[in-house]
């Protein structure tokens, strides 16, 4: 092994080797079969991109206009157009040409329409539910419900949490903002039902068994609230014989007050 | 397809040729998603038909089946109801043809076409997984990466694969998985799940957000916690449990990375939810590093280091891996070092961690905040660099290579295993009280008779140690001393016996459970390969301008004028350690080794590190010779470019070898306009028989020994000082590695 003391020699003067191909390369390869092929609207749309992600707008929307000059009605070059003009800090060029996007094709690509509500709020939700409804995704849904909420739509953003989380493996970052949604606007039996169904994932897992002891005491169900607590309490500690961690140690303290005890 | 149809089918294939219209399989079998009962066996072909598997515990009797009906060249055929920790053998068959078949061998003779189901979860299984990033170049050094590890651990192959990242450049596209990714791993790819993190290389052309492109077409991950930990909804992180480690993947390059973010609000609740002994996490942006990219300016290293780390720290993570960074850095025990830029504080162990320098890292069983190693390893396949030496790592290496990561009990060790096969690195962290074998660990030689250094560390008093020694791989044990001191060392004599699947084991007396035993078989015996003469060797050597003689490689020659000095030689590169004369740069280098053969040779293997041109002389004759077309003339240069540091590989015929002394003369040349120049060589022997004992044969009197023990003598036989006696069988039943 090279001792530690010749490392930053080593270091200095080590060969970078042959890199990797990156965007250079792929760039130099599509410079040549650009050039091969001037009139392959593909390859233009691919160097355009390439540019792009290179950070190189002003090279992408050149190859656009070309591109434009061959298939002026392709959507291809518009949403590309749009997004290069963002990547050069042009949003208003950049919401015209993705505005033009979006209305002209049926199922967009998502990060247009994530691009789009980006940059305009008037029409930031009715993006995102379009681009739920082609790939759902945690981001996505979260961003919705989080514009529903700030609207004061609490309805909507629970209703919206849980639909996704269902279509989505039940994914516990949404059943979660359910729950929190469920309980500002006063909780109910499905939240009681959502939270039954992150424990049914994890059914010894304290922070839940807190919430659904919490939940209960929203339900005015005060007894079966205080029983949930006792059982969080001997998760907690089950919990902290295996992991202690700090978050533990508050959930315990938080339970243990709740019951009426000193921590 | 009936069990008896298939048998048939599988006869068949076998004995015919396939026929020209053939489905071809465009992507071999690999597999995904796997749990304790579960796994996805995904395949492509060069037609759109349906797929068909058949599996069973029974290589010659596959006697269960699934299907996909779909027709389509992309196939994902999901197995449930499979039982934990059990190995299966498998068919794939598409449009009725045979595809792959439970009787392919690798060419180490490993079966090919086997998945074996996890571990239960929480239950300390022993296990293997190895880990890879920034390898999908294509290149040979991909390959050669994959087979120094394939070298290093025989047939103790790793159970998982976990990519960092960057394993289809330039741009991820579906070709470059298939060429950079799916075809080089083929055979590994085969039987050892992988689970990966998305590359930036690979975000060119795949979208996290909408799950699309080759990336996430190609890899079934699990969303809805199928193979353990949380749901997370999303392919782009995830979560599974393998044994009693809970592993955390994450995406640092396309999703959302600030607090209160879906991924990192998913991930508080995933590392809050496990109950695992060890928790590992990974990304493609590793929080400290200082190799080709420097994780204090760059927005997904610094997001990585200020948002997560202190996440997974608090949670109690013990092991953070990332790649991006074209090097191989490994950290000290690390807790708190959120700061930007990084500077030494934070670290809580500044030991090497290794048991054979300061002592394995320590700390308590279920523990949070008390320390976690970190890695870079994006070392797997490209361009190497290093821009610095990060305060918080204890080894930086800009050199290709892979990284193995070994559970065992309370125990985690970390190999860099380099592209050329040197072991560069090796960590251990241990919770809790144990004892940590260091020598032999794996891979050692050891010739039968040989007075040698059995060493081990131990964390917290564990009391005098008992030591024994395996033949068989751990199936039978042989006390080697009954009670010894806990000072860390032992001398033994290295008992007549040849085995390959040899194992130290260390165990306190009075907790053997605290025990530990050798990472990995080594060898004893006469036969070998002994790599006698190994790289790093001392040479005499001629860097002067002028010619140094006709004779100047063979035997009878006087050297006495000519230098001497341990390889790495040559200039320009930065990592010699002997730097050769280059001014004026000229064309042809001289390097002698004598040394003598004391046995009968039956295979000789090479290998040389050098750039540009070689030639190998034995007693002056011509051995071996690359880009030396242009002759071998003092003034003549090399006549092609090598890459550099190029690495060869190659038999050199026995009959060079025989008994007496020789001599190895190398001849390297520079390539006119070329700046740098390297040479040095390892050379292996193998020699004709062994007088020792094969593992497992009926003792018997040895050369100048006692005559043959019984059973209860064996173990103070083997003792340093004793007569160099014989190795009886067998004793202590122990569990096999898996």
């Amino acid at each position: 092994m090279r001792s530690p003391a010749l490392i930053p020699l080593v270091l200095l003067l080590a060969a970078p080797a042959s890199a990797h191909e990156g965007l250079p390369k792929t760039l130099e390869r599509l410079d040549a079969r650009v050039e091969a092929s001037p009139d392959d609207l593909d390859l233009l749309l691919r160097r355009a991109e390439s540019r792009r992600l290179a950070r190189d707008p002003e090279g992408a929307l050149e190859d656009l206009r070309e591109a434009a000059r061959i298939a002026p009605h392709d959507p291809r070059i518009e949403v590309e157009r749009g997004l290069a003009h963002l990547a050069r800090g042009d949003d208003d060029a950049a919401r015209r040409s993705l505005r033009r996007y979006l209305a002209d094709v049926e199922r967009p690509r998502v990060d247009a329409l994530v691009a789009h509500a980006d940059l305009s709020p008037a029409t930031e939700l009715a993006d995102i539910e379009r681009a739920i409804a082609i790939e759902p995704s945690p981001d996505l849904c979260l961003r919705r419900g989080r514009v529903q909420e700030a609207a004061g739509d609490l309805a909507a953003a629970a209703c919206g949490y849980r639909a996704c989380a269902d279509l989505l493996g039940g994914a516990v970052v949404l059943r979660l903002a359910a729950v929190r949604v469920d309980r500002d606007r006063g909780p109910n039996d499905a939240t009681l039902a959502e939270v039954d169904a992150l424990l049914a994932i994890r059914p010894d897992h304290p922070g839940w068994l807190a919430l659904r002891a919490d939940v209960l005491d929203e339900l005015g169900r005060g007894d079966e609230a205080r029983a949930e607590r006792y059982a969080a309490l001997a998760a907690v500690d089950a919990r902290l014989r295996r992991r202690a961690s700090t978050r533990l140690e508050e959930q315990r303290a938080a339970l243990v007050v709740a019951l009426g005890a000193l921590p | 397809m009936t069990r008896a149809s298939v048998l048939v089918a599988l006869v068949v294939a076998l004995l015919l040729p396939a026929p020209s219209e053939a489905v071809e399989l465009i992507r071999r079998p690999y597999l995904q998603k796997t749990s304790e009962t579960t796994v996805t066996l995904v395949w492509r072909t060069s037609e759109a038909t349906t797929g068909e598997v058949h599996y069973g515990t029974d290589p010659t009797d596959l006697d269960q089946t699934a299907t996909s009906d779909v027709e389509d060249p992309n196939h994902a055929v999901e197995i449930t109801g499979l039982t934990p920790d059990t190995t299966y053998y498998y068919a794939v068959f598409s449009a009725g043809q045979l595809l792959a078949s439970p009787a392919e061998l690798d060419a180490r003779q490993h079966p090919i076409h086997t998945f074996t189901t996890h571990p239960p979860a929480g239950e300390p299984t022993p296990f293997r997984a190895w880990v890879v990033g920034d390898s999908g170049t294509g290149s040979l050094r991909q390959l050669q990466v994959k087979d120094a590890m394939l070298n290093r651990v025989g047939p103790d192959r790793p159970d998982l694969f976990l990519h960092l990242g960057d394993m289809a450049y330039g741009d991820g596209t579906d070709d470059q998985f298939t060429e950079r990714f799916y075809r080089p791993y083929a055979e590994i790819l085969a039987n050892t799940p992988v689970w990966p993190t998305l590359g930036n290389h690979e975000g060119h052309t795949s979208n996290s957000a909408e799950q699309t492109g080759p990336y996430y077409e190609g890899y079934f991950l699990p969303t809805a916690g199928e193979s353990g930990g949380l749901p997370s909804g999303t392919e782009a992180y995830y979560s599974f449990d393998y044994a009693d480690v809970h592993f955390i993947v994450l995406d640092s390059y396309e999703s959302d990375r600030n607090p209160g973010g879906a991924m990192l609000t998913w991930l508080e609740e995933d590392i809050a939810a496990t109950d695992q002994q060890w928790i590992v996490a990974y990304f493609h942006h590793p929080p400290y590093t200082k190799g080709s990219h420097d994780s204090d300016r760059e927005r997904e290293h610094i997001d990585m280091r200020e948002n997560v780390t202190p996440i997974l720290e608090a949670g109690g993570v013990d092991l953070v891996m990332g790649g991006h960074s074209h090097v191989y850095e490994r950290s000290y025990l690390l807790d708190g070092a959120y700061e930007t830029p990084s500077t030494s504080f934070g670290i809580i162990d500044g030991g090497d961690g290794r048991i054979l320098g300061d002592g394995p890292y320590q700390k308590d069983p279920g523990a949070t905040n008390a320390g976690a190693l970190y890695v870079t390893a994006g070392h797997g396949g490209t361009g190497v660099r290093a821009s610095g030496e990060h305060p918080l790592m204890y080894i930086t290496e800009p050199i290709n290579g892979s990284v193995l990561l070994d559970f065992e009990q309370g125990r985690l060790t970390i190999t860099n295993v380099r592209f050329d096969g040197v072991i560069s690195d090796t960590a251990v962290l241990v919770k809790g009280r144990s004892v940590v074998v260091g020598a032999p660990d794996g891979g050692e030689k050891r010739r039968p008779g040989g007075l040698d250094r059995i060493r081990w560390a131990s964390t917290g008093d564990v009391g005098d140690v008992r030591i024994l020694f395996s033949c068989d791989e751990g199936a039978t044990w042989e006390t080697v001393v009954e009670r010894t001191a806990d000072d860390g060392r032992f001398d033994w004599i290295v008992p007549e016996v040849e085995t390959r699947n040899a194992l130290i084991r260390v165990e306190p007396v009075d907790e053997p459970e605290l025990g530990d035993r050798s990472n990995a078989r080594f060898y004893v015996g006469r036969v070998g390969p002994y790599e006698d003469l190994p790289w790093q060797s001392e040479w005499k050597y001629w860097d002067k301008a002028g010619h140094p003689g006709e004779r100047w490689n063979q035997i009878y020659y006087d050297d006495s004028t000519w230098q001497q000095g341990r390889g790495e030689f040559g200039y320009g590169d930065g990592d010699e350690n002997v730097e050769l004369a280059f001014r004026p740069v000229h064309p042809s280098y001289y390097f002698r080794k004598r040394f003598t053969v004391a046995d009968d040779i039956t295979a000789v293997w090479m290998r040389a590190r050098f750039d540009d041109g070689l030639a190998v002389f034995v007693d002056g004759r011509l051995a071996v010779q690359v880009n030396m077309s242009d002759g071998f003339g003092h003034d003549v240069g090399a006549s092609s470019p090598s890459a550099d540091n190029e690495l060869i590989e190659l038999p050199i015929s026995p009959e060079f070898f025989d008994v007496g002394e020789h001599v190895l003369g190398v001849m390297v040349k520079q390539r006119a306009g070329s700046i740098d120049l390297s040479f040095d060589a390892s050379v292996e022997f193998t020699f004709s028989r062994s007088a020792a004992l094969p593992c497992g044969a009926e003792a018997r009197p040895g050369p100048g020994g006692p005559g043959t023990p019984g059973c209860e003598d064996c173990g103070s036989s083997l003792a340093a000082g004793g007569s160099g006696g014989l190795l009886l069988l067998p004793l202590l039943v122990a569990r096999r590695r898996r």
